[in-house]
């Protein structure tokens, strides 16, 4: 069993010690750079936005009482169901000069191309709002379930000696969570560096699409593992990062006595806020683009009912 | 390669299980790059015509290729279909395509388009062209400063070129063909005087680059002649009001023209019905299916374009083999690599 799953990398090491071909030294002369930059701050922005979204939902979840928290609750995992590419095509297609948010800001104000600047979507920093949007359930599921279980009693305990609730959020919630906020952002890296889609589709160059250009643009099989290895050590430095998190403190699980924590709870403008900051990734996560696909299908004059296996072909075709 | 990985690499990927029923008499099995939409309606007209049953696989022309190399002669594949002679000329390279003897072939597919050896033959044709707005892009501009595709760099066009990534074989192909005319210093001179004149980071696809001229996001776009046609024959034709094509075209080179292409898999377990899809796929009937399925130019000389394509005119085309396009791929990557062509 351990020799299938570690087959794949000894594939990927036996061709990179192939004798390199003159297309290695090519592409560390003009590419190699660009894949190393965007691939990394890639990850590194998608680590940063999808813990402030999962750290900051799986609070509201774990600590906060509001109208629809139990739903929320749930709906909140929803955006992991949703391929990133997908959201990608939906995105790129929203907010894109041509499409129709720019269209509606330059026909509404009488803009002109020169007249205006609009972030564009189609670009790393794009594709670590997409890719945030969708992975950042990885850090909520296991933040919130450590806020809700594992510091119950140390928070409580807190309370009750008079911290409030952004002290306890600072010095007990988080460092306790920690270990469950490496897990859930190492899981989301992982993701966003063996992501082709997103980065195909927003023309960025990192080293899955050089993986894939390599060996099936250049045929070029040992050129391809090299780069395949230049990613694994990324990702093994990714998880010797969430050990070295993890380390140095010890956690004790709670004993049986745990229990649910008493949540605070949230009225009048607070509540209104806290269903916003909810609201806000379910929506851009998962429902918005949902809604698009199934207008884009009803728009075709497809029944919605087939709305499915319509996600296909909107991949770009040959 | 050594031996070892390739094992490895079979075992993994898991694709050396055959379908049980591949060898059964009438049927002849189809690994096709284009989308099953293309494919099926002229695959339906062989199966009427020929009494042969027709099983399709579609996936990406890569993905066809490295299954095709995993599968060996365990294949069932009998025939590869695929676009761009880029892909057709690697498929050849790797020895997954046997030569074949059809004297219909010869007389019918003209020699720039297919292979010397008769490995591969072209079924379809597409020009890649320009599409501009007629608005900011008026006739004593294009008669100025755009003859050819050397043009396409002139500083008169500084950010206002839309085009795909250079990762799409279309653009590949291109530059090939611009090499094999030109020669490659001035490819390269061109290439990165192209990228100069980039509107916006290429992304997306072909129509995407026709959506960034229409929005006024770009003012020339490069694409392949039949995304244009099919949105004109569409009800998107409104929309496009204010664009028109043009193929570029100088002293030295004609519009460029590629292909999209088949041939028999070398161990293709049916090659004589294999030989017999790839004629009928030639013929008159399924030519015209061709063009007007997707608005291509047919291969068969006396077959004619749809009407939205017929409206173009004639036109003059690159006349270097496409077998080329092939050939020159690797120096063209690298061209778009070193220009930071994306």
């Amino acid at each position: 069993m351990s020799l299938l799953l570690v087959a794949p990398l000894l594939v990927v090491l036996f061709g990179a010690i192939d004798p390199a071909t003159d297309l290695w030294p090519h592409l560390v002369d003009t590419v190699l750079a660009g894949y190393v930059v965007n691939t990394i701050g890639i990850a590194f922005g998608v680590a940063v936005g999808t813990a402030i979204l999962g750290v900051g939902t799986a609070w509201l979840i774990a600590m906060c009482d509001f109208p629809g928290r139990s739903m929320f609750a749930w709906a909140l995992i929803l955006p992991l169901a949703l391929p990133g590419y997908v959201a990608a095509i939906v995105y790129g297609d929203l907010l894109e000069f041509a499409g129709p948010v720019q269209t509606a800001l330059r026909d509404g104000f009488g803009w002109g191309k020169a007249d205006y600047w609009f972030p564009a979507v189609r670009s790393p920093l794009g594709a670590i709002a997409v890719l945030s949007l969708v992975l950042y359930p990885y850090v909520y599921l296991l933040v919130q379930t450590a806020f809700a279980t594992q510091s119950a009693t140390l928070i409580e305990t807190g309370r009750l000696l008079g911290r409030g609730p952004l002290t306890i959020f600072r010095t007990l919630a988080i460092p306790l969570a920690r270990p469950a906020l490496a897990a859930g952002c190492a899981l989301a890296v992982m993701e966003t560096l063996n992501d082709i889609g997103v980065a195909e589709l927003f023309g960025i160059g990192t080293f899955t699409t050089g993986i894939y250009r390599a060996w099936f643009g250049f045929g070029d099989v040992g050129a391809a593992a090299r780069l395949a290895t230049v990613l694994l050590l990324v990702v093994l430095a990714v998880l010797w990062a969430e050990r070295r998190l993890r380390r140095s403190i010890r956690y004790h699980p709670e004993n049986d006595r745990s229990r649910p924590v008493i949540r605070y709870a949230l009225r009048g403008r607070r509540s209104a806020l806290a269903i916003l900051g909810c609201a806000l990734p379910v929506g851009l996560g998962f429902a918005l683009p949902a809604a698009v696909l199934v207008w884009w299908h009803v728009r075709a004059g497809a029944p919605v009912s087939s709305s499915i296996p319509s996600a296909w072909r909107l991949v770009p075709q040959c | 390669m050594h031996a070892m990985t390739v094992a490895l690499v079979l075992a993994m990927t898991g694709i050396l299980l055959v379908p049980a029923n591949a060898a059964s008499a009438e049927s002849v099995n189809l690994y096709s790059a284009r989308k099953e939409a293309l494919v099926r309606p002229l695959l339906d007209a062989f199966t009427e015509a020929s009494g042969t049953e027709v099983r399709l696989v579609t996936a990406k022309g890569g993905q066809l290729h490295q299954r095709l190399l995993a599968e060996g002669e365990n294949s069932p594949a009998d025939v590869l279909l695929t676009v761009d002679a880029g892909n057709l000329w690697r498929a050849a390279e790797a020895g997954l395509l046997r030569a074949v003897n059809s004297a219909y072939l010869d007389a019918t597919v003209p020699a720039t388009y297919r292979d010397p050896d008769g490995r591969w033959y072209g079924l379809s044709l597409r020009a890649r062209a320009v599409v501009y707005a007629t608005e900011r892009v008026s006739g004593t501009d294009l008669a100025d400063h755009l003859d050819g595709y050397l043009e396409l760099a002139d500083p008169v066009w500084r950010g206002r070129v839309a085009v795909r990534s250079s990762n799409s074989i279309y653009n590949q192909s291109l530059i090939a063909a611009v090499i094999a005319n030109y020669g490659p210093e001035v490819a390269e001179r061109w290439a990165h005087g192209l990228v100069e004149n980039f509107a916006r980071p290429p992304s997306g696809g072909d129509r995407d680059q026709i959506r960034a001229v229409v929005s006024g996001e770009a003012d020339l776009s490069i694409v392949n002649s039949y995304y244009y046609a099919v949105l004109l024959g569409s009800n998107e034709a409104d929309w496009m009001a204010g664009t028109a094509i043009y193929f570029p075209a100088d002293a030295q080179m004609g519009a460029h023209v590629n292909v999209s292409g088949a041939g028999v898999t070398r161990h293709a377990p049916h090659p004589d019905a294999a030989l017999a899809l790839i004629e009928f796929l030639a013929s008159p009937e399924a030519q015209s299916l061709y063009a007007e399925l997707n608005h291509e130019f047919p291969v068969h000389p006396d077959v004619a374009p749809s009407g939205v394509v017929a409206e173009w005119g004639s036109i003059t085309t690159d006349d270097i083999p496409v077998v080329q396009f092939g050939r020159l791929n690797p120096d063209a990557v690298r061209i778009a690599d070193r220009a930071g062509w994306n």
